[in-house]
């Protein structure tokens, strides 16, 4: 099952790996970092890693307050309209991205956010799949905690910060792992909303990187590495917390 | 700190009533204890009292100073939850800090008052445990210490000792009670248990239904219940209860011992012309042998089951039909399906109208 | 302070908790969902800027199209292969993990589960060097003396899309195992004992208590696989662009080529894009059902 990733090592370790039609051959030549340098150095490959975890940081920082702050309401608060409100949520969950990527990107132009870090952020700083997640796990936290912190005469707000978001830490741990796997290697709306080489994420760049002229084989499965070797660490890390996100997030697709 | 709670009334959404028309009245340094079964409103009160609930009318009165705007944090309560409602990511010694971090206490003041309180419930070296890592027993001390360390005026304890267990429960309520007498602090307790009631209440509140039932003190909430849900709440085994026809007080054919009928019916007649319908007793006061001047013999009846509980015995009879029982700390020896002879001693019966309330 | 004060704060406070989801609904969803209502209902010339309104003429065109019904028919061709293969592989893994292996069990699982997780451009781009001319497939197939493919898979009309959706069932495996993983949990492990005590086999146990005891959450998975089915999109832009000779053209592609690499018919791309999610619509609606079933 591994064995593609294993590919990918493999090549972006040999230098010129295209050269070789034998398996053997290309096994026993000599291995090199050089790819590595070379795409990090000369095909801008550090500038597309650095947009892909400044994007992904503050996706993933935003995710954390702003689906905390609306799962909460959803959980504890009564308002006017709630019913609609919590319908809005659902109903977003069945709208396919590329239903709206043509609007969203003249929207994108309209706002003049094409070529800025604005419309790779801010679209999705609050998800349904969040809200959703901080919701049923608030169901299950005691409302008497936010009680007694009335009593000891804390405010709303310092009921939020200092009770609700450290009491919700393990599921904020799973949305936000999940949510930086996700837009670590999110392609569409970079892709579409990026045309210069200073914005675009790690997936998009190696996309680029494989329409030019000749493919050096040995380059790109170094950018590859570059982009899925982080991934590939968070989920030796953190896999429980993964796969918990991804059984709840099955509810989203 | 005195309460006074005036016409208080609240419903729920559905225009289901909670509680009617409450008025009561709670002294000083006095431990008053909201007694009654799950849904009766009892804990509602309290969460009015607390401010965590609006009341739909009525006034609530702290020292004669009205306090119904007021927001739960400026009532100067502390509060102890059922299930401890300890913040699990703070460890015990932030746990008592809190409410005196959050009204921006100075550290070494909060640091000298967490120790002192710490010492006081008896967990100076547990300061750095998580909730997780304590017990039943130590949560509801932390829970405790939390609720005075900002030496509030009035404690409320909802349900508190429901969630341990019934050795652990005995322990905390004698430990609760001396707590209480050392500070001196008006408290309302908040239980189903009749046994936490009768044991720590200075005063009782017994609630059903939203209504109030009776306000007394044990003493009085035992001996002298005002109404029938009281008399059959209150009491364990249960009072026996009798209707005016089968015991046949009227008819000069009973069972019952002629020599007393006399005597009987001369100190109950102006009851009797009250018209009761049902007769309670409880079951301590009845017994083998005629042994009080004023006893009516129940005839002889079947004894059903033997409860043996070491200091005493409860002895279940038949009687037209129905479950009876008796409690006896004598020593002696019955046998189930034996039949005995049941007397009442005539002083202790209670009388109830057709409204089931005591005449 | 006042507890009226207090309730008027507090509604304030709780209008500031809800603020950021109204402000991300309103425009980056509700709106481009309406505009791109709109967007099919006209014509939008890109040079000059300019949106001229022609009712449903993108609609009539659409089903006088051609490539559209290619695209349809390519989408739906890769959705019907993909969703049963996938479902049924990944139900045999996910017994296998459940029953038969003791060991190595997490490592199994997470090497099953890491390509779901990893960037389906990464993935993308290892496939098209294993499925070149030189790659690593054709290599094996000389080993083995087998005829090779000299154009690579990927670019011969026969192979393209059946090497992506090859790809593609590899690459979800995994995830649909740890969902199916999940909802077999659920099943008492006194069923099992019960069967093996009375003889029968991993196949036997497989089709007379997984099966069945497992039916709600298989449906599950067959609507969500069938949902994202719909929607492949990014192998085919890295892989073949659509070709060669539009055997790849899905739905998603024909939508994003006409939006953006041909001139003038952004409006046209959008009145596919409104068809593709009322179908979605109707896939959602039965798998909503199929969730309260749940």
């Amino acid at each position: 099952m591994i064995f593609p990733m294993f590919w990918m090592l493999l090549l972006s370790l040999k230098e010129y790996p295209e050269r070789y039609s034998n398996f053997i051959h290309l096994i026993i030549s000599k291995f090199t970092l050089l790819n590595y340098k070379d795409a990090l150095k000369s095909d801008s490959f550090d500038i597309y890693f650095f947009n892909s975890l400044l994007v992904a940081v503050f996706v993933t920082l935003g995710n954390v307050l702003f689906c905390m702050m609306v799962g909460y309401a959803l959980a504890r608060k009564n308002f006017k309209g709630k019913a609609i409100f919590t319908s809005s949520i659902l109903g977003v969950l069945i709208i396919p991205s590329h239903v709206i990527m043509i609007p969203l990107y003249r929207l994108m132009v309209k706002l003049s956010w094409i070529n800025t870090y604005w419309s790779l952020i801010l679209p999705w700083v609050v998800t349904p799949f969040g809200i959703f997640l901080v919701w049923q796990y608030l169901k299950s936290v005691p409302i008497e905690l936010e009680e007694a912190a009335r009593i000891d005469g804390a405010s709303f707000w310092k009921i939020f910060f200092l009770i609700i978001i450290p009491v919700s830490r393990p599921i904020l741990t799973v949305l936000g792992i999940y949510t930086f796997l996700g837009n670590w290697n999110s392609f569409l709306f970079p892709f579409l909303f990026t045309n210069s080489e200073s914005y675009r994420t790690l997936p998009v760049g190696l996309t680029f990187y494989l329409g030019k002229q000749s493919i050096d084989w040995g380059h790109l499965m170094a950018g590859s590495s570059i982009s899925a070797l982080p991934i590939i660490i968070l989920f030796l890390i953190f896999q429980k917390q993964i796969i918990k996100g991804l059984i709840a997030g099955s509810l989203k697709e | 700190m005195k309460v006074r709670l005036e016409n208080i009334s609240k419903s729920f959404e559905k225009g289901k009533s909670i509680l009617k028309d409450i008025s009561l009245m709670i002294d000083d340094g006095e431990f008053c204890v909201f007694l009654g079964p799950s849904g009766c409103g009892k804990t509602t009160l309290l969460r009015i009292i607390a401010g965590l609930e609006k009341e739909d009318t009525g006034t609530i009165f702290f020292n004669d100073k009205v306090i119904n705007s007021l927001e739960p944090k400026n009532r100067n309560i502390g509060m102890v939850f059922q299930n401890y409602a300890l913040y699990p990511h703070l460890n015990v010694f932030d746990n008592i800090a809190f409410p005196l971090k959050i009204s921006g206490e100075k550290k070494e003041k909060i640091k000298e008052r967490v120790l002192q309180i710490s010492e006081f419930i008896g967990l100076k070296e547990y300061l750095d445990y998580k909730p997780k890592q304590l017990s039943g027993g130590q949560r509801q001390r932390v829970a405790l210490g939390r609720a005075i360390s900002r030496s509030p005026q009035i404690f409320l304890f909802d349900e508190p000792l429901s969630n341990l267990d019934a050795k652990l429960r005995m322990q905390m309520r004698t430990e609760l009670y001396q707590l209480h007498k050392e500070l001196g602090t008006t408290s309302i307790y908040v239980t189903h248990d009749q046994v936490e009631a009768m044991t720590m209440g200075d005063k009782i509140v017994v609630l059903n239904n939203g209504i109030i039932q009776q306000i007394g003190s044990p003493f009085e909430i035992y001996e002298n219940p005002s109404n029938l849900f009281v008399a059959t709440f209150v009491g364990n085994p249960q009072i026996n209860l009798f209707t005016i026809d089968s015991l046949n007080l009227n008819d000069d054919s009973s069972s019952l011992n002629q020599k007393l009928i006399l005597n009987f019916y001369e100190s109950l007649k102006e009851i009797l012309q009250s018209n009761p319908v049902k007769i309670a007793i409880r079951p301590e006061n009845i017994f083998l042998k005629p042994v009080f001047p004023h006893s009516i013999f129940l005839g002889k009846r079947k004894i059903l089951t033997i409860e043996y509980m070491g200091n005493e015995t409860i002895v279940n009879f038949e009687f037209n039909k129905e479950l009876k029982s008796f409690r006896t700390n004598e020593k002696i020896h019955l046998n189930q399906d034996e039949y005995i002879d049941i007397y009442l001693n005539q002083d202790k019966l209670i009388f109830f109208d057709n409204n089931n309330n005591k005449i | 302070m006042k507890i009226v004060n207090y309730y008027r704060k507090e509604n304030i406070n709780t209008f500031l908790l809800i603020l950021p989801w109204i402000v991300v609904l309103f425009l980056f969803w509700l709106y481009p969902l309406i505009y791109a209502g709109y967007l099919s209902l006209t014509k939008y010339k890109t040079l000059t800027n300019q949106t001229t309104f022609i009712g449903f003429q993108n609609y009539i065109r659409m089903f006088q199209d051609e490539l559209f019904w290619k695209s349809l028919w390519n989408t739906v061709y890769f959705s019907i292969i993909t969703v049963p293969v996938t479902l049924i592989i990944s139900l045999i893994l996910a017994e296998l993990v459940n029953n038969k292996i003791t060991r190595f069990k997490n490592f199994f699982q997470s090497s099953y589960f890491l390509p779901s997780i990893t960037s389906l451009v990464v993935i993308s781009l290892i496939f098209t060097n294993l499925y070149s001319p030189s790659g690593y497939i054709n290599m094996l197939l000389r080993y083995l003396h087998i005829h090779t493919s000299a154009r690579g898979f990927l670019l011969s009309k026969s192979t393209a899309l059946n090497s992506i959706i090859a790809m593609d069932i590899w690459l979800s495996v995994g995830y649909y195992m740890v969902l199916l993983l999940a909802g077999m949990q659920t099943i008492s492990q006194d069923l099992y004992d019960n069967a093996k005590l009375s003889g029968a086999n991993f196949w036997q146990q497989f089709i007379y208590i997984t099966i069945p005891n497992l039916r709600n959450t298989i449906a599950f998975v067959l609507m969500i696989d069938l949902i994202k089915s719909f929607q492949v999109f990014i192998e085919i832009l890295v892989m073949t662009k659509g070709g060669p000779l539009y055997s790849t053209t899905t739905m998603v592609y024909y939508i994003f080529e006409n939006a953006f690499n041909k001139e003038d018919l952004m409006g046209y791309a959008s009145a596919i894009a409104y068809f593709l999610f009322f179908l979605l619509l109707i896939l959602s609606f039965f798998q909503i059902k199929l969730a309260d079933k749940k």
